[in-house]
């Protein structure tokens, strides 16, 4: 008895000393990195500055943001019959401040990254000096003016933010700024981009100072600012540092286009730790999708023996002879997802797959900016600028006769208006599925007219294309328009 | 202690503390001799010898009470008139003793039970036969014990009826008092028992057994930490006994509650084998932040998860409901706190008794698809037509299923026979319990096994519980209980309704399978579909073992009277183990066997993840519970302390040659990833509880907690938590004392404040989400600061105030209890409303409130019929209102946007368009308000919806918040009645008034090419203008006018009253088997028996809300809800 309660005495000694002080509440999670810890050794800037590229892996309505191909199935090139990133549906029944996510989400992909940028921007300075600082400076100003003009592009009036947002109260609320503020922030951040970044050619996946005078060059012309457009992109062209790769398919698929001379600026994947998230050959052409269809409409803009257009889509009847993947069956439309009246893509579909099915892993890097464009950028500003000199035939007529292409070239004696339909053209044949139709339509002033009723399947005649004047400016997303009230207007007709 | 007695007697009046003590002793030595003649019959030799010589009284008295048990009662001025005495005997009476002392003494005495009382020698009368005895006040003392237990009973009334003498037993249960002349009638009541009479002639001491009585309010509830007595509640806490909830089958105990505690609900999602996807609410929707709704479980008084019990191991459920109640489980307690208490052994008593069961289980409520092809493929036709597609069939195509012999070829495949069927599950338990010597046990062991009705479902579940419980000593006590469940599950590799969709999404054209094994994709490959779910269910199932253990082992020390040490240390575990291969598998289309590539079911490969929790609780307490006559107070406090610590691994491999390998190492090294984590929290407390009543009276409680989490920042981490109750037991009060049919009535209330943490495990810090890029080739890992943390984060909390009744009468026949509440949670742990430019991740924040205001009450009646027929009825019945008060600007949610977070409104509303009717004519749209912003231009058969701010268009800002997320009631009912060996029960289980928003597959035609149902033959055209049902369409998005309208179209009416279960049973009287086996009882039981449902779908109107359901997003499709017909036996050995 005795020896029990002094037993029970000892138990519970040690019970209060271990309820005192036996576990401590201060944890941490132990696979993360605190903020507290970071910011305060140079290898600090390499983390943070792959942080900023990673931005450009954003997602939105299921595909990633900056796959170029969907796009165009916001034009009149494409059809995602899966309406993947929404844009079939936003197509048909029109833009709305709630109309989806993706909506949404380019508008707030957008100020996430340029959220990191700014909070990249305050913080470098500390561990970082002089050229390093400078260079590492430059890319983080071109990502920023990367989405600044991005948002700019499709929502035109939106808040512009520069400060670190950590020293930005969550609670505060913010106007729009005029599409021509948020044009003019892009424009900075890229003049900054040019004047820190090295002037080499593009090799690493780090921005270079031609992808900011690209994408500047990309600005004027949006803005009609044709002169500076001409001026910038003739300077990339004189540079010498690109030139247009002899095979045109191979700009879009590993590993080929990791030695391509005309890549200039592109979104990096790697397998296995990166791959798509969603195998482009099984978007494309795989059993079950076949998303991403070109139509018709497209497909007639070819000129006779044009061989991109072999080049960029799959025809009924092709074979593996054609690089039709599939050994057993010849491409046949209204077999396996593959609609009758559309076109399959090829662009960026690796020609060596075979039979692609659920698993397969792909890699290829999304081409944002090529030597072509900004050719062809040359060409259309200097026609707009001066008019359709000799320097404007030599560009176009570079890209016509490129390697494996050798169109003919442009007859002589064109007059401005025929020289700016024909570079509309080479555009949209040169570029097709490349993500810049929607845009050229919509700056060039003829997106209603081309968009509004186009009838994309002819076999459904009843379901039209939907395109309003006001679609110019998208609707800011309703929930920053509530999160903001009441300064913050929704943009016009919404 | 016997104050009250010295009082009431002054005639015995001593010199003051002297013959306190003295009557003290006294009492306490009779109460010894009733122990002793209770137990042995035998005491002290009663013979007594002296040899003294002139020695007073009063010394002989003392010699005599040393030698005996004899006591002497007199006045000391009497003995001042006596003389010295001598005296020698041996072996003497007591009678010759002091037939010596008191000769030639002017005294007598009277001899009653050992006591002796010397009085005064009276004139000696003519006739001294008739000599008059004056009044005297004779001690009666006793003991009350329980008829049940055995146990002493403390604060029992004791009344000498129609005099104002009384008192109440101590915690010993002894009681004294004085009758004049030791005569009367002692009247015994105590709450709970039978309050009985004993006629008392002469004084002494009487030993009482007071009988249980049939109302329950003697019943030991248990509350926080401790047990109370059900009479002395203060606070809103509901019980149900094992007994009650076993009366159905289920092998998740916590569908059993379904119904029994008024202010819970459980919602049964589905009958998953395994995964019900049981919800529990108490009293409604206190919150909408990651923190939660769920209440907190707590098995034999430690955190635990009560679906891993046997459903047989349960001892009673105790639901606490307001803030008095689980005030005393602080941050922890904000959505009420459900109570397990599981069986432990009685001592003396060998109990071994096995349980059988098997059922019949058949899917309830499939629905009504055509199966007809060629209907099929005309009403597909006419719906791509109407949605502006080509059609999908040809003429020809048609032709060839209408007018086919062969039906292998052209079948009219109905796929729900192909994933649905009757299934047997089969339940075994065995319980052992006894004791001896203070050592008391039980052990349960279960077996479950429950295949599921729904193909390539199956649950295996094995549990073990045992319950010891041992006195070391007269003051210790150890005890431990241990559950250890191992389950094994069995499931498609996607989830049910990923499945169920997939079998929904096949048309009637193609089977599963040809005949020689090929597997179809579908007819046509123009066709929609979705994967082969045949398939699926064959040839991907995951293998998901769970090992779970949950154990406590606890010391109890009683330290002095009243006082006692409680100790608990607990720990549960779960290894939960998951292996998935999606196959490689040909299929073809069933039209002419063309190759249609691969199995599309997902990335071909094996996915395998484990992950394992350890939580760990010990806490240690003292309890004092003590009685001054009417006080009674009870006092708690304790220190508590629980970690948490979580981690998880998974690995994928795909490129496997083969199905038939299934192990990482099979694959390919190329392509594959890992990832693992781990994670852990922890939280410390100190809690205390008292509990004082007056006379069984007045009754008051607080308690309190005080908090720490290693969730929240140092400087706000430490959270008080407190609650005050009253109960005031009118009936004890004199002016209701004759109201005869009133057995108890009690009024209370309470008001506390709790808390709620249980969101993210670091939400304070300020983290750096890790990410990547590649830089040519060169995968590189990069950081970026993106999430907002509030320093200054603190709790949620929630406040209830409670107000209650709870009333038994008619001679304990109805029993009545009735609470409204008022619960508000504020301070709110959510996501700030962050605007996007901000760019950042929204920091955790305390913001926003939600009031639920509601009211519950159950009644009770049982009653018999002569001697064998005994009948009982409970109602019970709930209903409460929630409100958002506070929250910001307007948030939508589900899955697609149908519902709205806005103040003022119930969290999650529905907010939709009206649906108004069938636009009939083009007449009719050109005169309605223009909703050609829905989804386009509007024709005859299209749906009209309603211009909800009549500004004569219908736009988006024509959504309204439409009532019906939550039921405006609920309610059950449960009766039973027995006579001789035979029983039977009904339950019932209603709820009234809430709406579900079905869509999709199985209710939107062609959803992925889903067969329409039945109900759409009545479909709009022009020859059939249906006023409530439009064209037909393509679902599932293919036609905005309607897939992309979220409108009340969708919203279907789903009040149900639900026949939850029936059973009879006859115990077959034990006479028959000569002892060799003490019962054994038969049932046979109907569960989910019926179901009255204004709901046409073809699915169960109970499921979990749109906001609260993983899968949501499938809309219509649901694991469905079986009926099962179960037969048992019952063997008490």
């Amino acid at each position: 008895m005795q020896a029990t309660n002094k037993y029970i005495a000892q138990l519970f000694l040690a019970g209060m000393v271990c309820l005192v002080s036996c576990k401590k509440l201060d944890l941490t999670p132990t696979d993360q990195l605190s903020t507290t810890i970071f910011w305060k050794t140079a290898s600090d800037a390499d983390l943070a500055l792959t942080g900023l590229y990673n931005t450009l892996y954003a997602s939105s309505g299921g595909v990633d943001q900056n796959a170029p191909y969907w796009w165009d199935c916001f034009s009149d090139n494409a059809y995602s019959q899966h309406s993947l990133g929404g844009s079939q549906n936003a197509l048909i029944a029109g833009l709305t401040p709630t109309s989806g996510a993706y909506q949404l989400l380019y508008y707030q992909n957008g100020y996430i990254a340029i959220a990191a940028v700014n909070s990249f921007l305050a913080n470098v300075g500390k561990v970082l000096s002089g050229d390093k600082l400078n260079q590492y400076k430059g890319e983080a100003f071109f990502l920023r003016g990367f989405n600044y003009f991005w948002l700019a592009q499709l929502y035109g009036n939106v808040p512009i933010v520069t400060a670190d947002p950590f020293t930005i109260s969550y609670q505060s609320k913010m106007a729009k700024s005029p599409r021509a503020d948020v044009l003019k922030q892009a424009e900075n951040d890229f003049d900054s981009a040019i004047a820190y970044l090295p002037d080499t050619k593009y090799a690493t996946g780090h921005a270079v100072k031609a992808a900011a005078e690209g994408f500047l060059a990309r600005l004027y012309l949006f803005e009609q600012r044709f002169a500076e457009a001409a001026a910038l992109a003739q300077n990339i062209i004189t540079g010498n540092l690109f030139s247009l790769n002899p095979n045109y398919p191979s700009n879009f698929y590993k590993p080929d286009q990791k030695s391509s001379p005309e890549i200039i600026f592109s979104v990096q994947y790697q397998l296995p730790a990166v791959p798509h998230p969603y195998s482009l050959g099984m978007l494309l052409i795989g059993p079950g999708w076949k998303d991403c269809q070109g139509t018709q409409d497209m497909i007639n803009e070819y000129e006779t023996g044009d061989p991109r257009k072999t080049m960029t889509f799959f025809f009924p009847g092709d074979g593996t002879a054609q690089g039709w993947p599939y050994p057993a069956t010849v491409g046949t439309p209204g077999v396996a997802e593959w609609v009758v009246g559309f076109y399959p893509s090829k662009k960026g579909v690796d020609p060596a797959v075979v039979n692609p099915t659920l698993g397969l892993l792909d890699d290829q890097d999304y081409v944002l900016l090529r030597y072509a464009d900004i050719k062809l950028m040359y060409a259309e500003a200097q026609n707009e600028a001066v008019g359709p000199d000799a320097s404007v035939y030599q560009q176009v007529n570079e890209v016509r006769a490129r390697p494996g292409v050798n169109m003919p070239p442009l007859p002589a004696g064109l007059s401005q208006d025929s020289m700016r339909q024909k570079i509309r053209h080479e555009r949209r044949v040169e570029l097709a599925l490349e993500g810049l139709r929607y845009y050229d339509l919509r700056r060039w002033g003829i997106a209603t007219q081309k968009l509004s009723g186009f009838v994309q399947n002819p076999t459904t005649p009843a379901v039209k294309t939907m395109y309003k004047d006001n679609y110019e400016f998208w609707p800011i997303p309703q929930t920053e328009i509530d999160r903001n009230q009441p300064v913050l207007i929704q943009n016009d007709g919404y | 202690m016997h104050l009250r007695l010295l009082s009431k007697a002054p005639s015995f009046r001593r010199t003051g503390f002297v013959k306190t003590l003295l009557i003290m002793k006294l009492t306490t030595i009779l109460l010894l001799a009733a122990c002793l003649q209770v137990t042995a019959k035998e005491g002290y030799s009663q013979k007594i010898t002296l040899a003294r010589n002139n020695v007073s009284l009063k010394a002989i008295f003392k010699e005599i009470e040393k030698q005996s048990d004899y006591q002497f009662f007199y006045k000391e001025k009497l003995l001042k008139q006596t003389k010295n005495v001598n005296i020698r005997v041996a072996n003497a009476s007591i009678e010759e003793v002091l037939a010596i002392c008191l000769s030639d003494q002017p005294l007598t005495y009277s001899l009653v039970d050992r006591i002796i009382v010397i009085k005064k020698q009276l004139p000696v009368l003519n006739k001294p036969e008739e000599a008059i005895q004056p009044p005297l006040f004779a001690v009666i003392s006793g003991l009350v014990v329980s008829d049940s237990t055995g146990q002493p009973l403390s604060g029992v009334s004791v009344k000498l009826k129609g005099t104002s003498v009384g008192t109440y037993t101590d915690v010993n249960g002894n009681f004294s008092l004085q009758a004049p002349d030791g005569k009367g009638v002692l009247v015994i009541s105590s709450v709970g028992y039978e309050p009985q009479e004993i006629r008392v002639s002469k004084g002494g001491i009487v030993r009482v057994s007071l009988k249980v009585s049939v109302t329950k309010l003697a019943e030991v509830v248990i509350v926080g930490y401790a047990t109370q007595e059900k009479r002395k509640l203060t606070s809103a806490v509901v019980t149900v006994s094992g007994e009650d909830i076993n009366r159905r089958v289920a092998t998740d105990p916590t569908s059993l509650l379904q119904g029994q505690l008024p202010g819970l609900s459980v919602v049964q999602n589905s009958a998953e084998p395994g995964n019900e996807d049981l919800q529990l609410r108490i009293r409604g929707v206190g919150t909408f932040s990651g923190a939660g709704n769920n209440p907190l479980i707590i098995i034999d008084g430690l955190p635990g998860n009560l679906s891993v019990i046997n459903p047989n191991d349960i001892e009673s459920v105790t639901v606490l409901k307001d803030a008095a109640s689980a005030a005393i489980y602080g941050s922890r307690g904000a959505n009420g706190v459900v109570v397990v208490k599981t069986k432990r052994g009685r001592s003396g008593v060998f109990a071994l008794s096995y349980n059988y069961n098997a059922g019949l289980a058949t899917p309830n409520r499939l629905p009504h698809l055509i199966t007809n092809s060629a209907e099929y493929m005309e009403l597909s036709n006419e719906a791509e037509t109407n949605s502006g597609n080509a059609p999908l069939y040809t003429q020809a195509e048609i032709d060839l299923y209408k007018n086919a012999t062969d039906r292998v070829k052209y079948p009219n495949h109905n796929w729900m026979d192909d994933m649905f069927k009757t299934v047997t599950v089969q339940n075994h338990y065995l319980s052992l319990s006894g004791g001896k010597e203070g050592t008391s046990y039980s052990l349960g062991l279960g077996f479950t096994d429950q295949p599921g009705t729904m193909l390539g479902f199956n649950y295996k579940k094995y549990t073990v519980d045992l319950g010891l419980t041992s006195r070391i000593n007269k003051r210790v006590t150890l005890g431990t209980n241990i559950q250890l469940r191992y389950a094994n599950r069995i499931y498609p590799f996607d989830n049910s309704t990923d499945l169920y969709i997939a079998a929904l999404a096949q048309s009637p054209l193609y089977p599963a399978q040809t005949a020689d094994g090929l597997w179809i994709f579908k007819a046509y490959s123009q066709e929609l579909g979705n994967k082969n779910p045949v398939l699926t269910a064959k040839l991907g199932p995951t293998k998901n073992p769970d090992y779970y253990g949950q154990g406590n082992i606890s010391l109890d020390v009683d330290i002095l009277k009243g006082l006692k040490w409680e100790n608990r240390a607990g720990l549960s575990f779960d290894v939960n183990k998951s292996k998935y291969l999606i196959p490689t598998v040909p299929v073809y289309f069933y039209s002419d066997l063309s190759s249609a590539g691969n199995y599309n079911g997902g990335s071909p490969g094996l996915n395998q993840s484990e992950n394992d929790e350890i939580h760990t609780t010990i806490y240690s307490q003292l309890s004092y519970k003590r009685s001054f006559r009417a006080h009674n107070l009870s006092i708690l406090g304790g220190a508590q302390e629980e970690v948490d610590n979580y981690s998880q691994l998974n690995a994928f491999r795909t490129g496997y040659p083969t199905n038939s390998l299934t192990e990482l190492n099979a694959g390919s090294a190329n392509g594959q990833t890992n990832g693992g984590t781990s994670s852990e929290w922890a939280i410390q407390s100190l809690y205390g509880n008292i509990n004082y009543d007056f006379d069984d009276k007045y009754l008051l409680g607080a308690s309190v907690r005080y908090d720490g989490t290693s969730r929240l920042p140092k400087d706000t981490r430490w959270g008080l938590f407190y609650s005050f109750s009253g109960g005031w037991r009118v009936s004890r009060e004199s002016f209701l004392k004759d109201v005869s049919w009133l057995n108890d009535l009690k009024i209370r209330g309470s008001w506390g404040q709790l808390g709620n943490q249980n969101i993210g495990t670091y939400p304070y810090q300020s983290i750096l989400s890790q990410n990547n890029y590649a830089f040519a080739g060169n995968v590189n890992t990069g950081f970026t600061a993106n999430t907002l943390v509030d320093p200054s984060l603190t709790w949620e909390t929630t406040r209830v105030l409670d107000l209650g009744i709870d009333m038994a009468a008619l001679n304990n026949k109805l029993s009545f209890s009735a609470d409204w509440f008022n619960k508000y949670t504020f301070n709110i742990l959510r996501g700030s409303q962050v605007p996007l430019w901000l760019g950042l991740n929204a920091p955790t924040i305390n913001n926003g409130a939600v009031r639920n205001k509601g009211f519950e009450f159950s009644l009770r009646y049982q009653d018999h019929v002569g001697k064998d027929f005994n009948f009982y009825g409970v109602a019970n019945f709930q209903m409460y209102r929630n409100k958002l008060e506070s929250f910001g600007s307007p948030e939508y949610g589900g899955p697609d946007g149908q519902t709205i977070m806005k103040n003022g409104q119930p969290i999650n509303s529905f907010y939709l368009y009206v649906a108004d009717g069938i636009f009939q004519s083009q007449d009719e749209i050109n005169k309605s308000p223009d909703q050609s912003s829905l989804g386009g231009v509007p024709t005859p058969g299209d749906i009209k919806y309603k211009d909800i701010n009549g500004d004569g268009k219908v736009d988006v800002n024509d959504r309204t918040v439409v009532p019906g997320q939550y039921p405006k009631f609920e309610y059950s009912y449960t009766m039973g009645a027995s006579y001789k060996g035979f029983d039977a029960s009904v339950q019932l289980y209603g709820s009234q008034g809430n709406k579900i928003f079905l869509y999709k597959w199985g209710t939107d035609p062609f959803a992925q090419g889903a067969p329409p149902t039945t109900d759409w033959r009545d479909r709009w055209t022009p020859a059939n203008p249906s006023k409530t049902m439009p064209k037909i369409y393509m679902g599932y998005y293919g036609y905005p006018k309607i897939t992309g309208v979220q409108s009340t179209f969708h919203l279907y009416d789903a009040s149900f009253m639900r026949i939850k279960n029936i059973m009879v049973g006859y115990t077959i009287p034990s006479r028959i088997f000569k002892g060799s086996i003490k019962s054994l009882r038969i049932y046979f039981s109907v569960d989910n028996a019926a179901l009255f449902t204004p709901l046409k779908q073809g699915t169960d109107p109970e499921r979990l809300d749109i906001n609260n359901k993983p899968d949501a997003w499938y809309g219509f499709a649901n694991y469905p809800q079986n009926r099962t017909y179960t037969f048992g036996a019952s063997i008490q050995f």
